[in-house]
C-alpha cells in the first residue's frame, strides 16, 4: 500500500492502484454522494464504449490505463478541482488513446514488412467465424435462457414484452407499455435498454464471449 | 431532453463512424460528460442492432454498419445477443398468441424450469375431464411443434445470411487496411526521396565557390504556442509569408520533468503525421519551461495542424504532455 510520502520522480509505469488509492477514486467519482460504486462502473462502462467506437484493440486495458493515472494523479495531488469527474476522465482518455495511436502507427509503418498489418482493429478469419458461429448461437442460447432466469419477474415482463412485435406493432406495444407502467416513452425505453444492458453482461458472461 | 443533445440521426452517424473528425470528437466528450446524451447513445445503438438484425438497414446505412460497426469484435457481440434475443422474444410472442387462442394458461419460457432451450412450454389445464385434456395437449404440442420448427427455420437461414454478411464486411475492412498501409509506404518512399533532395541541395550549396554563395539572413517566423485545454479555445493563427525559411515553434510545457522530449506534427483534418523531430530539450524562458521546433514552410499549408509533444523518461517510455493547435495562412 502507498501512501502520500511516495515520491513523485518514481516511475509511472511502476504505480499501482492500492485499494486506498481506488477508494479516493470512488468518492472523487461520487462528487460528494455515495453511488455504492454504480457511478465508477458507469464510467467504465463509458470509457470502454469510447475506446472500442475507435475500434481499439484492447478497450478493457486502456480503460485501465485511464483510471490509473486518473487515480494517481488524485493520490499526488490530493485533489483534482479544476474540471469534474467526467471532464477530467475525457481528457485523460483522449492522452491515453492519442498514445495508443502513436503505438500503433509506429509498428504499422514498417517498409520492409509490409505483411505485418497492425492497425487498431482484429480481424477473424470469415471461415473459422462461420463454424464457431453456429456453436456460439446454440450456447448463447443457453446462457440468455438462464440469464432470464434472473432477472426479476417485472423486468423480465418489461423486456419481453418492449421487444414484442415488429415496426408499427412494436411502437404500439411500446406505448400501451409505458402506460401500463406509468412511464413516460423515454423513461421505458432507458429502464429497457438498462435491462437489457444487464442481460447482455450476463450473458457475455455466462458464454464467454468478447464484449 | 435539453437542447443541446444531438438527434438520432446524428448519434446513428456517429455510431457509424460518418461524422467529420470535428464533430465526432464533440460527441466523444459528450459521450463520457454528459449523462443524459451517454444513455441516449446506449439506446439508439441499441435500436441500430435490432434494426440490423430484423433486416431493416438499406443502401449506405447498411454498408456503413458492415463496414465500420462490425469491425469491432465487442460490437458483433452486440450484434449476436440481439439476434438470439430476437428469436427468444418473438418466440415469447408466439407463445402468448399461441396460448390465448388454444385457452390454456401457459408459462412461457424460462421461468426455473430448467429447460435447455426457449421453446419449452409448461401448460396448466383448464377443464377436468380426461379426454379434453388430451385433446388440449394433443393440440398444443402440435402448435408448440409448428412454432418450433418455423423458429429453427428462421434461425438457421438467418445464421447463414449473418455469416455471408460478416464474411463481406471482413473483407471489406482487409481491403481497407491493406490500402491503408500502401499508402504508408508510398508516403515514406516520398518523403525518404524528399530528404536525399534535399541533402544533394545542402551538399552543392556547401561546396559552391565563395563568390557564388550569397550570405543573407534567413527569413523566419517565429510564433508561441500554449497547450490546448479543452472545449473551443482561440487558435493561434500563424501567417507564412512566401519568402520564410523557417517557421520556427516555442512550445509552453506544462510540466519540464522529462530529460527529452519528442513533437510529432499532425493534420488536425485527417490526423495524419507531417513531420517528426528528433529528441528535443526544455530550456527556460523567463520563468516557463520550453521546446523549439523548427519546420520548413514546405511541410506547411494553409490548414490547421496539432504539435503533440511526449516526454520522454529516463527508462525510455514516452508520456503525452501536451498538444498544440495552430492554423496556418499562406
Amino acid at each position: 500500500m502507498r501512501d502520500a510520502a511516495t515520491p513523485k520522480s518514481e516511475s509511472k509505469r511502476d504505480w499501482e492502484l492500492s485499494e486506498d488509492a481506488f477508494r479516493q477514486l470512488l468518492q472523487w467519482l461520487d462528487e460528494g454522494t455515495d453511488s455504492g460504486g454504480a457511478k465508477y462502473l458507469e464510467m467504465r462502462r463509458r470509457l470502454v464504449s469510447f475506446f472500442d467506437r475507435k475500434n481499439c484493440l484492447a478497450p478493457d486495458e486502456l480503460v485501465d490505463e485511464t483510471l490509473n493515472r486518473v487515480a494517481r494523479r488524485l493520490k499526488e495531488e490530493s485533489a483534482i478541482t479544476d474540471t469534474t469527474p467526467a471532464q477530467y476522465s475525457y481528457i485523460v482518455a483522449r492522452f491515453v488513446f492519442l498514445e495508443y495511436l502513436r503505438r500503433t502507427e509506429t509498428r504499422a509503418v514498417r517498409l520492409d514488412s509490409v505483411s505485418q498489418l497492425d492497425g487498431p482493429s482484429v480481424e477473424v478469419a470469415a471461415g473459422s467465424d462461420a463454424q464457431v458461429s453456429r456453436e456460439e448461437k446454440e450456447r448463447l442460447l443457453d446462457c440468455l435462457e438462464r440469464c432470464l432466469d434472473r432477472l426479476e419477474p417485472e423486468n423480465r415482463d418489461l423486456i419481453m414484452h418492449y421487444y414484442h412485435g415488429e415496426q408499427r406493432t412494436k411502437i404500439e406495444n411500446r406505448r400501451a407499455l409505458a402506460e401500463r407502467s406509468g412511464l413516460t416513452i423515454n423513461a421505458l425505453s432507458i429502464r429497457a435498454c438498462r435491462v437489457r444492458g444487464r442481460l447482455e453482461a450476463c450473458v457475455s458472461e455466462c458464454a464467454g464471449t468478447i464484449q | 431532453m435539453h437542447p443541446q443533445i444531438p438527434g438520432d440521426q446524428l448519434i446513428t452517424q456517429y455510431l457509424l463512424g460518418s461524422l467529420s473528425s470535428e464533430e465526432t470528437e464533440r460527441l466523444d466528450e459528450l459521450s463520457l460528460t454528459d449523462d443524459e446524451f451517454a444513455t441516449r447513445l446506449r439506446v439508439v445503438e441499441d435500436e441500430l442492432v435490432d434494426a440490423y438484425v430484423g433486416g431493416e438497414l438499406t443502401g449506405q446505412t447498411l454498408q456503413q454498419f458492415n463496414s465500420f460497426y462490425l469491425a469491432s469484435p465487442r460490437r458483433r457481440g452486440k450484434v449476436r445477443f440481439a439476434q438470439v434475443f430476437r428469436t427468444v422474444a418473438e418466440q415469447h410472442a408466439r407463445t402468448g398468441a399461441e396460448s390465448a387462442q388454444s385457452g390454456v394458461t401457459a408459462r412461457p419460457i424460462a421461468q426455473g424450469a430448467g429447460s435447455h432451450r426457449a421453446r419449452r412450454l409448461e401448460l396448466l389445464p383448464s377443464s377436468g375431464r380426461a379426454w379434453q385434456w388430451g385433446l388440449a395437449a394433443a393440440a398444443s404440442l402440435l402448435l408448440v411443434a409448428t412454432a418450433w420448427l418455423a423458429s429453427e427455420n428462421w434461425r438457421l437461414r438467418d445464421q447463414v445470411n449473418q455469416a455471408r454478411t460478416e464474411q463481406t464486411a471482413v473483407e471489406q475492412r482487409e481491403r481497407e487496411l491493406l490500402a491503408r498501409q500502401r499508402s504508408f509506404t508510398s508516403e515514406k518512399e516520398v518523403e525518404v526521396a524528399r530528404l536525399r533532395e534535399n541533402l544533394d541541395r545542402v551538399k552543392r550549396e556547401s561546396t559552391a565557390p565563395p563568390s557564388q554563395t550569397l550570405w543573407q539572413f534567413p527569413a523566419i517566423v517565429a510564433v508561441v504556442l500554449t497547450p490546448q485545454t479543452r472545449g473551443v479555445s482561440q487558435i493561434a493563427d500563424v501567417n507564412v509569408p512566401a519568402d520564410t525559411d523557417f517557421v520556427a515553434i516555442e512550445l509552453q510545457l506544462e510540466s519540464g520533468d522529462y530529460p527529452g522530449y519528442r513533437a510529432t506534427l499532425k493534420a488536425v483534418s485527417d490526423n495524419q503525421v507531417i513531420w517528426r523531430s528528433g529528441r528535443l530539450k526544455s530550456r527556460t524562458s523567463g520563468d516557463i519551461k520550453v521546446v523549439g521546433i523548427s519546420l520548413r514552410p514546405a511541410l506547411l499549408k494553409s490548414s490547421r495542424y496539432m504539435v503533440e509533444v511526449v516526454g520522454i523518461s529516463a527508462g525510455g517510455s514516452n508520456e503525452s504532455v501536451g498538444s498544440y493547435v495552430f492554423r496556418v495562412i499562406k
